[in-house]
This record gives C-alpha cells, structure tokens and sequence, in this order.
C-alpha cells in the first residue's frame, strides 16, 4: 500500500485506535482534531464537519464532556454502560467477557507473532483489534488484514456501533464510530 | 450536494494532500506505550497452566486451582491433597471465573462528575484519584483530627487500608463481619473461658459423639471444609441437634430439629441446662476442678423448668428433656456450635454465653471430641490482664459501630468516608438513614470489584483487582489435623486498570507521609517479610504447591488453661461490675411480633454470599432471586398460592421496592417467614443484580442494642403481606 504522499491505512487504523482510548489532552489536541475535520472535508462529510466545529466553537471545555461521554458509553454509567467495546460482550450468547471469540483473536494475534503488550489486557478491545490491524497493514499483508476484519472485527463491530448510535449524546463518538465504520468496511 | 459522498475508501486513500503527513507524524509518534509487542516466533501458546490460590468468593478461604489456558482462567477446582477442603470447592468457587470476566466491573479509577449517586462519572488516572483522596483525607486530619475520618471496610483485601487508618489513629473503622458475627462471641467466649475464648476454638468434628446447631445454617451457609467434617461426623455416628424456626437443610439431616421460638434460644439453652444440672448429668469432675460459679449458676438456672422453658420456646418439655439427656450422655465430646452469624434479638452477648457455659458444663471445652482453644501464647501482656482489657473495651467502644458512624455522619462530626469491599447499605440497619448520611458527608470514596449499591455514593471510584488477579495477605489455617500457611497468589494479570490493595495503599501512605508496613516495594516483597518468621517465602509456598504446612503448636486437647481472673471457667465473672451484667446470663425477653405482622427473619444461600455474588451470571443460573419462606397453614387462612408475588410491608410502613415470590412450607413456624439475604441491590451498574428479589435490610428499620456489646440485633422487625395493595389480614391467626 502507498506510503509516500497518500494515506495509507496504517495511520489511519492506528489514528482510530487511539480515538478509541480514553479521551485525553496529552493527544487529543488541535492537531487531532485537525486531522479528524481533514478527513471528514476529505469525506464530505459536511454534517459531521459542522457538528465537529460547533461542540469544539461553543464549548471551552471541551475535553471533560468528551471524557463523560466515553465513560458512560464504554465504562461504567448509570443505569448502564452503553456499548462496551469488547468483541465477546456482542459474540457470546450470553453477554460474556473474554469468551470464545476473544480468545481465538488472541490466538491470531499469537499466530502472527504479536502478542499485548499489556498483560492483563482484554484481546478484543477495539483499540487492540484496530492496532492490530494496523500491523498488519504495515506488513502490507492484505490477506491477513481482509482475513481478520471479516474473521473477527466485522463480526461483532455493526452491532457495537448500532447501540452506540442509538443512545450516543456527544457528536465526537457518533463521527467516530461512523469513522471506524467507513475504514473497516467491505468494499 | 456533496461531491465525495459516494466515496470508497480506495479512493479516498488515494486523494493526497489532505493532512497525509499531519495523520502520518500523529500516528507514528508514541503517544501512549504500544498495544502490541513482536514476538520471536508465531505461535500459538497452549500453554496450560494450574495454579494454587486461595478462594475469596466468602471467607472460608477454601485452596483452589485454577486451571487457566493461554491466559484465560478456564476453570477452578479444589487443590488436590490440601488438608482443608481437599479436592472440593462450592458452586461460588467454580463460578469465581465469572466474577474476573463480569462486564459490570470496576475498571479504571473514576470521580464523579454528577450529584451524588446520580452515577455520572469520568475516568481519572490513578495519580488523581489517589491525590484527591489523600489530599481530602489530610484536610480532614488537619482540620478536625481522626474523629473526622471513618471506614467501611471487609474481607482480607481491606486490611491494608484498615493498617493505614490505624497509623492516623482513626477509631471509626467498621467491619460488619466483627459487629455481626464475631464480636458477641468474643466478648461471651473470653468471659466465660478467659483469653482463650477470643478465638473462635475448633471444632473437633472427627472424635465428636453429638454436634448441637443453635441457630446455625451450616449447609445453606456453606464452608466446605466444615460441612466434609460434620459430614464425617456423621458418617461416624455423631448426633445432630439442630434449633431453628425454620426446617433448614441442616435440620433435614438432624436427629432432633427443634423448631423454637424465634428469640427464645437461651431459655432453652437454660432449660437444658437445668435439667442437666438436676439430673447430675454434668461433669461433676470437670465442674469442680475448672469452673467457679457454679452454685450461681444452679441457683438461677432452676426457674427454668422443662415446663417453663417450654411454654416459652415453644418446644414440647419432652423433647426439651430427651435432646439434654443426647446431649449430656455424649459429653465431653460435644460440639455446642459457637455459631457465626450473631447480631439477632439484641439479647445476644447473654444468649452465647448460655450456649458457653453449658459448653463448661459438659467438660467440653478443650476435649476430645468437642470445642478444642487455639492456644494464644505470645501475647505481650500476660493473659488475665489482655483479656480483662480486651472485654473493657468490647463493653465500651462503639466507635467501631456501624450506626454510630452512621449517626456521626448525620451530625456532620465524620465527613470523610471510604467503603473498601463493605456495602453499609446492605449491611447497616436502616439503609434510607445510611443513604442520607452518605449524601451529607462531604468526601465519599469507594474501592471495590464491582459497583456495589455504596459505590454510587463516592466521589472516587477505585478499581480493586479480583481475588484471581492479586496477592492479599498470608493466610494462616489452624485445624484439628494440621496447621499450615497459604497466600492468596494472581492467576492473571489485573485486567484494565484494576490494582492489588497493597499497591493502591502504599500510594496514600506515599502522599500522607505515613505508614511504615508500605515501605516495602511491593506486595510480595511485603509478604515475603512477613512469611520470613516461618522460613518461607512465596517462591516457597509456590514449590510446594500453593501451601506449606506447619509443625502443631501444641498438643490441643486436654491443654486448658483459663486466662481469667480466678483462673477457672467462669460462670458468674464476678470481676464484672454487678450493674452492667446479670452474672448468671438471664434471658431479655425478645418483644412478640405486633398483631397482623410476622418476625423477618434471613440467612443464606449455598450459591451467593450475601450482596457479593448478585452479579455472578452462573450464580444466577443457580438461583436469580430469593423467595419468601412463609407457613403453609398460614398461607391456606391468608388464601396465598404458591408462587404468588406478594409485597412486603414493615412495622414502619416500609415496603419491599417489589414483590417476592412466596414458597410455602410447612418447614417454617407462623409467626415468622424467612428470605435469603443479599438480594435487591439497588445499583443499576449491576445489570444482573439490580432490582432481582428483595433486599431483607431494605426492610430493617429497626435494631435492638445489646445492651453488653451494643451490637445491633436486627431480627426485630416485622412484615406483614400485601396484595393487590392491601395488607391481608393476619391477625388472630
């Protein structure tokens, strides 16, 4: 895949993986958000650009909505969290953390030579998976990228982002899950 | 008209020039350690490992092994050849895996953002959460001192922070499981048998002829390693007595179930006695050698005739005659359960003593076959006076109290509180009161495993690590067979951020300057120190397969000694100012249930403990809700169905948040009905446990002091039932 002066989907799976970790000034600056309304421009996306501007215009503080809104989506809320972002939460019959699915990613990951770095980090995080699939576009292994979206991301992510979309509050994580949704899809 | 809105991603990853290089510089630079490290060889790991811990599902501290593949916990069995509960674990045990992989758990550090237990949060690292704490709790010690500052907190994870508060000298630190099970029984035990009645004694179930429950639920309140033993116990021949309002499953196994008046327990316990006494049935060798108080004793205990201790128990006067002639005719080697669980009817100091001194009647302390002391030598002050000094202060300071903190709250005296595994809205009487005393203090903060009912009233929220993902304390085990150690060792790494305990309080001692046990890097290093006073280490304990046994102290049966005063069993502590005690234990009459109401009572269930297990899917699967025990006769006056759901409503006019399924029995007398405890969590962030059956506490709107111990007996309150929004009529029945 093309490196040089267009986009490659290395960044751009590792730009969406760190969207999906927890909100934070140390990254989620300026720039950051530069790059997320270039990309929408790039799009077109004209009602995500206008969202996007107004809630960064109106709001001086804009990142602690953000964090308020990550945590009830992801964390913990009341009554309860929205779309937890594990693959197995929407794979396993019954709800279940680390259940089967999450353990055979793991086992791609391992059959790919890569193993978390985090100990005891969940394999189907979505910010692991996009990472992941991010090393595997860096590889330029285009198989094994096609191969782990279809075997493994697409699977579980249409359902995340459906309960997401329906109870989301904060136009940041609607642009992004329609984001990751645009990057990740079959074409 | 938008111009790319059909765009592909090929195609848009072709189109240069639009922030290629900004995307590129801002993936690439290192914002955050990478998620993923390259490995030497693609493989995939199949590795099988078993690794010893120690349970924490309830605290029987059961060893376990926990089967765990590629890093994933599998499956937990008991650990083979372990002298204490063997290759056996509960239903809890096994479904320990389910509380790791909850989707409910606390996960990162959080404060909150909202009201108070509105439950709005934002995630914080934890180098905010733990510099507000220690910054609220050194403004609270600046200002007004310790007696600002109190403490919730249970179960082995919370002895660090309980370690912390101690250096600060803050008094008010609460462990329900003191106030409700153990501390009636100390203080009843060291005045009758001296210092070595702290200690709960062991039971020494493989030489007993007779076990005697009094109250007691073992089976439905289960450690296994003392149900194997009274099984065994069995096996051999033993008696089982067993008093109970209800027909429990341990009655079902009994020789003589002895379905009592609720409250009455210590008047047939003086009943037996009595007779025992009359009928020179007693250890007239023991009696004469060890105990002093006797003829007290005698003299006071002969109001109670089997007639008299009938008409008010409740049990006929021939049976009362025929299980104190099993009993005596076993002793010494007679098993009288100190019993767990103790906070009842507010007479309950009395009632344990009744149950201790029958104990000495029979010669059954320190014998073959009954109640063996852990011996407590190595104490710094000689015996006599740490027992003299520790009844002192069991008789004097409430500091400790649940509703005295509670109080304290609500006067605004104690405005800075953690809860650390303890949930006082589910544990302190009264929980509407709980709530408004939380509401008003003014710093909240909550470190738990999950998001108990109590944690939506903090303000910073810690994640605990799970018991299969850290290391607590070491665990000593002293039983008839063996004595060893063992320590609760991490299966798998903490998941998302969650920390061990010992970690999460070294960093508050760090911040307040305080705290000479934190000195040690980390937790192991800590426990390493500690298990170096026996010659081991956990690299030890780990090569020997999760637990090291020990040489016996002491030869225990027959090796009595009685730190008191007089130097003998006492049945009339004479040392004890005559005012506050009646000397021989006389009964406090337990008020009757008003017209139209039935005594609450609860205990538990095999598959949960208490409020701890409500989220645990496959306990669930076990049982999803509590039902309503209530007398089948009753219920055919009442015209109440089986299965129905009927309200319940309290002597205050408090009713049950909803229905409860009712399950009719003629295994339980009329004027009480029984529910399992640990139900109606009423924290949404629990999506199995929320609003499943009905909380017993939620309908505790009233305790009866001791008047010894000031715990708080809670089966003073009352139901009545309610159907289609009106109470049945339930008086003269």
């Amino acid at each position: 895949m093309a490196q040089e002066d267009s986009i490659g989907m290395t960044d751009i799976y590792r730009f969406l993986a760190r969207s999906m970790r927890y909100p934070d000034a140390a990254w989620m600056d300026d720039q950051y958000f530069a790059i997320i309304s270039n990309i929408l421009n790039g799009l077109g996306w004209d009602d995500e650009s206008r969202d996007l501007a107004d809630f960064l215009d109106f709001s001086a503080d804009w990142l602690e909505p953000i964090q308020i809104e990550y945590t009830r989506l992801f964390v913990n809320a009341v009554p309860s969290v929205i779309a937890p972002p594990y693959g197995s939460i929407y794979l396993s019959a019954d709800g279940m953390l680390y259940g089967p699915s999450a353990v055979s990613v793991k086992e791609f990951y391992q059959e790919k030579g890569f193993e978390l770095a985090g100990e005891g980090d969940l394999p189907d995080h979505i910010s692991s998976e996009l990472e992941f699939l991010a090393l595997l576009a860096e590889q330029g292994n285009q198989a094994d990228e096609d191969l782990f979206l279809n075997k493994h991301f697409r699977t579980w992510f249409p359902k995340f982002k459906e309960k997401l979309l329906g109870e989301v509050q904060h136009p940041f994580y609607r642009i992004l899950v329609k984001l990751i949704d645009f990057f990740t899809r079959e074409e | 008209m938008k111009p790319f809105s059909q765009i592909t991603r090929r195609k848009f990853l072709q189109l240069s020039g639009i922030g290629a290089a900004t995307l590129a510089s801002f993936a690439r630079t290192g914002h955050a350690a990478p998620a993923f490290l390259k490995k030497q060889s693609a493989f995939i790991s199949n590795k099988v490992q078993n690794i010893p811990t120690v349970c924490n599902m309830c605290k029987a501290r059961c060893l376990v092994s926990c089967k765990v593949v590629n890093g994933r916990v599998v499956k937990i069995d008991g650990l083979a050849d372990n002298p204490y509960n063997g290759m056996a674990v509960c239903a809890r045990g096994n479904a320990a895996s389910e509380l790791l992989y909850d989707v409910d758990r606390l996960k990162y550090p959080m404060k909150r953002v909202g009201e108070r237990g509105e439950g709005k949060w934002a995630r914080i690292s934890w180098g905010e959460a733990i510099d507000t704490i220690s910054q609220q709790l050194e403004k609270a010690l600046r200002s007004s001192g310790p007696k600002a500052l109190a403490l919730f907190a249970k179960g082995s994870s919370s002895s660090y922070i309980k370690e912390l508060f101690a250096e600060f000298s803050i008094a008010q630190v609460n462990d329900v499981s003191s106030e409700q099970c153990g501390m009636n029984r100390e203080l009843a035990y060291r005045l009758t048998f001296g210092n070595d009645g702290a200690q709960f004694p062991l039971l020494d179930y493989a030489n007993t002829s007779c076990v005697v429950l009094v109250g007691s639920h073992l089976g439905e309140n289960v450690d296994v390693a003392e149900l194997q033993n009274l099984a065994r116990a069995r096996g051999n021949g033993a008696k089982l007595i067993v008093v109970d309002p209800r027909f429990s499953s341990v009655a079902a196994k009994a020789d003589n179930h002895l379905m009592i008046r609720p409250g009455t327990d210590q008047v047939l316990l003086m009943g037996w006695i009595n007779y025992i006494i009359d009928a020179g049935l007693y250890d007239v060798g023991y009696v004469s050698q060890h105990v002093t108080g006797f003829a007290e004793l005698r003299r006071d205990a002969s109001f109670y005739s089997l007639e008299k201790a009938a008409e008010i128990t409740g049990i006929p006067a021939e049976v009362i005659r025929q299980t104190a002639t099993m009993i005596a005719a076993a002793a010494p080697g007679v098993i009288i359960h100190p019993g767990n669980h103790s906070a009842w009817y507010g007479n309950d100091v009395q009632r344990l003593r009744t149950q201790a001194i029958l104990a000495g009647l029979l010669g059954s302390w320190g014998s073959r076959g009954g109640l063996l002391p852990r011996t407590a030598f190595g104490d710094e002050l000689p015996p006599v006076h740490a027992n003299q000094q520790a009844i002192a202060e069991l008789l004097k300071n409430r500091d400790w109290h649940g509703a005295t903190i509670i109080k304290k709250m609500e006067k605004g005296a104690v405005r800075v509180v953690g809860c650390w595994g303890q949930n006082p809205l589910h544990s302190i009487v009264n929980p509407y009161r709980t709530r408004k005393a939380f509401m008003a203090a003014d710093f909240v903060f909550a470190c738990d495993v999950l998001p108990s009912d109590t944690t939506l009233f903090a303000d910073i929220i810690l994640p605990e690590a799970s018991f299969l993902e850290r290391y607590d304390v070491v665990d000593r085990y002293q039983t008839t067979a063996q004595n060893f150690i063992a320590v609760r060792t991490p299966v798998v790494a903490p998941a998302y951020e969650a920390r061990d305990p010992y970690w999460i309080v070294k960093q508050l001692s760090t911040r307040l300057g305080r705290g000479d046990g934190f000195r040690f890097a980390d937790v192991r290093a800590r426990l390493d120190h500690e298990l170096a006073k026996d010659d081991l280490s956990l690299a030890k304990i780990a090569a020997e397969g999760g637990f090291a046994l020990l040489p016996k102290v002491a030869e225990l049966e027959n090796n009595v000694r009685f730190a008191t005063p007089s130097g003998k069993i006492e049945f009339f502590p004479k040392s004890l100012s005559a005012d506050r005690l009646t000397l021989v234990p006389n009964y406090d009459e337990v008020p009757a249930p008003p017209q139209g109401f039935a005594r609450l009572l609860s205990g538990r269930s095999p598959v949960h403990s208490q409020t701890l297990t409500c989220n645990n899917k496959w306990l669930r699967h076990e049982m999803a809700e509590n039902e309503l025990w209530l007398n089948e006769q009753l219920a055919e006056k009442l015209l109440v169905k089986a299965g129905e759901r009927l309200f319940l409503e309290n002597q205050d006019g408090v009713r049950s948040m909803k229905p409860i399924v009712v399950k009719l029995t003629p295994g339980i007398r009329a004027d009480c009905v029984y529910l399992v405890h640990g139900f109606g969590a009423r924290s949404p962030l629990l999506q199995q446990g929320f609003d499943q059956g009905v909380g017993d506490m939620m309908l505790m709107t009233r305790s009866r002091r001791d008047q010894f111990s000031g715990s708080r007996g809670l089966r003073v309150n009352f139901v009545r039932l309610i159907k289609n929004g009106k109470p049945l009529d339930m008086r003269n029945l």
